[in-house]
């Protein structure tokens, strides 16, 4: 009887599984296939920075999965790699899915055969991506090479859910025998004698056509990167995303500011009088503002921008850059951890962690947010539409507010490099030159499956935190701008305050108040901003892009002002959360205010050259 | 050591596009991060593409994966033709 109950507790601990593979086998794939959790899955080396965890069921036994981030070999000093090595050495009673790919299956052999060196058994060999093998004619013979590593091997497709469940069944059946190690060897051969052995070993047991090789070098890479053709393609890849996101953002958008401005007055019939100003004016107004303002361009444009991540387009982009990034003393990695940046800086601060070089990795901290995050982003797009598309002639309308965009996020990035190129040859010298990036090959992405996944967890969990913030910050503005000071609201005080400054930048005060006051989320901007210029405290009638431009236009804008707005938009502080995550990232409160100092430093200077540059043109006018 | 295409070894930066090589020795200051990835003596390497800038170059290593190299980088690998 007690032996049961001992028994019963041992099988209650779930059993613990480890996933290895070098990047790029679609290890995040195969964790989220196992576990059904949705961890953001990226083409690239170094996109899983952190070991991640899930469980799941099988056969009524609970099993404990943690993906480690992508390596390429299991003793190795490399910060990417050592996460790896570190969980390998604690999981004694685990057992280790060591991920491979078909295409690759040299690798995937080399990394197995390293591991048992290292641990003596307690593997199953995973060979995943077996669809695209077999299109290119690869046959695999599974018995043969599980006799030849002396661990089970399998061969999945990771998208396919029977798969997933074969792969559930090997592991189930073999994981008390696998889970007892022998010891490990105690000498361990040389890379390359390895190398050997698992070139001998894929190509006993793998029956691959001579000229697999070209698939890779491809047409889509020799048009992709080509001298006359590389850079201005990836150009038109971007505008015409930026196209589809401000022209198919303008109907959600509208839609959506009526539907809020309808349920308004109706809302306010059940509010009781004193909380109506904070809650309707104040909270609801700036709620629903960025609902129907900033949603419908992110619902856009991030899933369009991850199913060009998905296909493996982002590592081309920093390969055809690579040189701008050399010339100013970085390595092109940085542009992936600027496009993850395109997302959220704090994202992008995080993914600096793929920098081999620690002074870059700093450099590359400090620069992330340069690159305007989504909040941003929207806020681009907005006033770009509003102000640049009602400035031109109807039929451009479409093309005028993209080619803004376009041309402040060439700015971000060109701004970049001189910072890092500032950085680089002052505080943070003697990065390494060397640079040596894998190129995934292109995959075809799950086009209906990224823009859900990526609507649902990206977009939905973006906006709910601007809503978080945004709901009690609505609040305090409401009540700065109700609260009456010696006859002024107390809002309209403040920026009288800054107004000499913001003159002096060709902004005006509310503005510099309200960059200041969305401290907590950069999505918040516009409608602090808005809040202000109505200076009885409410919006205009939720925010319709059209009212905004009236609304701009009565406070005196002009278009050095949406000009410098949007500079400023660009380059101002980091939000607070990248600021945290600056802060935990690097631990040095020099990089912090480095960090912050920068873009201000940077947005101040452009914002005083336009100013000076549109007084040149009116005197010569 | 005379490094030239028709004395046999020679720097991987020289690598013609399209042609392929053997690795026959790697410089021992680039040896451990270049083996992480899967550059090791004896490994068949083909110059892939290049950069709209010239730099870097894209290999394809071993016929299975493509790593990008900086010229500086490639320097540090010698690599012989073998005819077929």
């Amino acid at each position: 009887m007690r032996l049961e109950i001992f028994k019963q507790k041992r099988t209650d601990a779930p059993r613990r599984l480890y996933l290895l593979g070098n990047p790029n086998v679609g290890k995040s794939t195969v964790f989220n296939a196992m576990t059904g959790l949705r961890q953001h899955t990226g083409n690239w080396s170094g996109k899983t920075v952190d070991a991640a965890r899930g469980k799941y069921t099988y056969n009524d036994r609970k099993y404990e999965l943690t993906d480690l981030p992508g390596t390429h070999s299991v003793n190795s000093g490399f910060s990417e790699e050592s996460v790896a090595a570190r969980s390998i050495a604690l999981g004694d009673d685990a057992v280790t899915l060591i991920l491979a790919d078909a295409s690759a299956l040299k690798r995937g052999v080399a990394l197995a055969l390293e591991f048992l060196e290292n641990n003596g058994g307690g593997a199953v060999l995973c060979v995943n991506f077996c669809d695209i093998a077999e299109r290119r004619g690869i046959k695999i013979n599974f018995k043969k090479l599980s006799e030849a590593l002396g661990i089970p091997a399998i061969g999945i497709t990771a998208k396919r859910r029977g798969d997933i469940n074969c792969l559930k069944e090997l592991i189930d059946k073999n994981y008390d025998k696998l889970s007892r190690k022998t010891e490990a060897r105690e000498s361990l051969s040389e890379p390359k004698e390895l190398l050997r052995l698992a070139d001998g070993i894929s190509a006993e047991c793998s029956d691959a056509p001579r000229k697999t090789a070209n698939a890779a070098c491809g047409l889509a890479d020799r048009v992709l990167t080509s001298r006359v053709f590389g850079i201005p393609i990836m150009l038109m890849f971007f505008a015409g995303i930026l196209w589809l996101t401000i022209e198919g953002a303008n109907y959600p958008s509208e839609l959506l500011s009526r539907l809020f401005a309808y349920i308004k007055p109706h809302m306010a019939a059940f509010v009781p009088n004193p909380l109506k100003g904070i809650l309707v004016d104040g909270i609801y107004g700036t709620v629903t503002w960025i609902v129907a303002v900033m949603l419908p361009p992110m619902a856009i444009f991030f899933p369009l921008f991850t199913l060009l991540e998905d296909a493996g387009f982002l590592p081309r982009i920093a390969f055809n850059l690579d040189r701008c990034y050399a010339r100013c003393g970085m390595s092109g990695k940085q542009c992936l951890t600027q496009c993850m940046g395109l997302g959220c800086n704090a994202v992008g601060v995080c993914g600096c962690r793929i920098m081999p070089d620690e002074n870059q990795r700093t450099i590359a901290v400090i620069t992330n947010s340069l690159i305007p995050c989504n909040g941003r982003f929207a806020i681009l797009i907005s006033l770009s539409a509003i102000f640049i598309g009602g400035m031109v002639p109807d039929r451009l309308a479409g093309l005028m507010p993209m080619l803004c965009v376009l041309a402040l996020i060439c700015l971000a990035f060109a701004v970049s490099w001189g910072a890092s190129l500032f950085f680089s040859k002052t505080l943070f010298r003697g990065g390494e030159s060397a640079f040596a990036m894998e190129l995934p090959e292109y995959r075809r992405p799950e086009i209906l499956k990224t823009l859900a996944v990526s609507l649902v967890t990206r977009t939905i969990k973006i906006v709910g935190r601007a809503i978080l913030v945004s709901a009690p910050t609505g609040a305090v503005v409401w009540l700065l701008a109700n609260t009456d000071v010696g006859g002024a609201p107390m809002l309209t005080r403040l920026s009288l305050l800054l107004d000499p400054a913001g003159r002096l930048i060709g902004v005006d005060g509310f503005i510099l108040l309200a960059f200041i006051l969305s401290l907590p989320a950069n999505e918040i901007t516009m409608p602090i901003l808005i809040m202000g210029y109505t200076a009885a405290g409410a919006m205009a009638d939720a925010g319709s892009l059209s009212n905004l431009s009236a609304l701009l236009a009565q406070n005196g804008w002009t278009l050095l002002t949406a000009v410098n707005m949007m500079i400023l938009t660009l380059f101002h502080w980091p939000c607070a959360t990248t600021l945290i995550t600056i802060y935990k990232e690097t631990k040095s409160l020099k990089t912090l205010a480095l960090s912050f100092l920068t873009p201000c430093v940077i947005g101040i200077a452009l914002c005083l050259i336009t100013k000076l540059l549109s007084k040149a043109v009116l005197l010569i006018v | 050591m005379f490094l030239c295409k028709k004395n046999g070894v020679f720097q991987l930066d020289k690598l013609n596009r399209g042609e392929t090589a053997v690795i026959a020795e790697i410089k021992a200051a680039a040896g451990g991060r270049l083996a992480e990835m899967g550059f090791v003596a004896g490994e068949s390497i083909q110059n892939g593409f290049t950069s709209p800038a010239g730099d870097p170059t894209a290999y394809l290593l071993g016929g299975c994966s493509l790593v990008a190299l900086r010229k500086s980088e490639a320097k540090n690998i010698l690599v012989k033709i073998i005819a077929d």
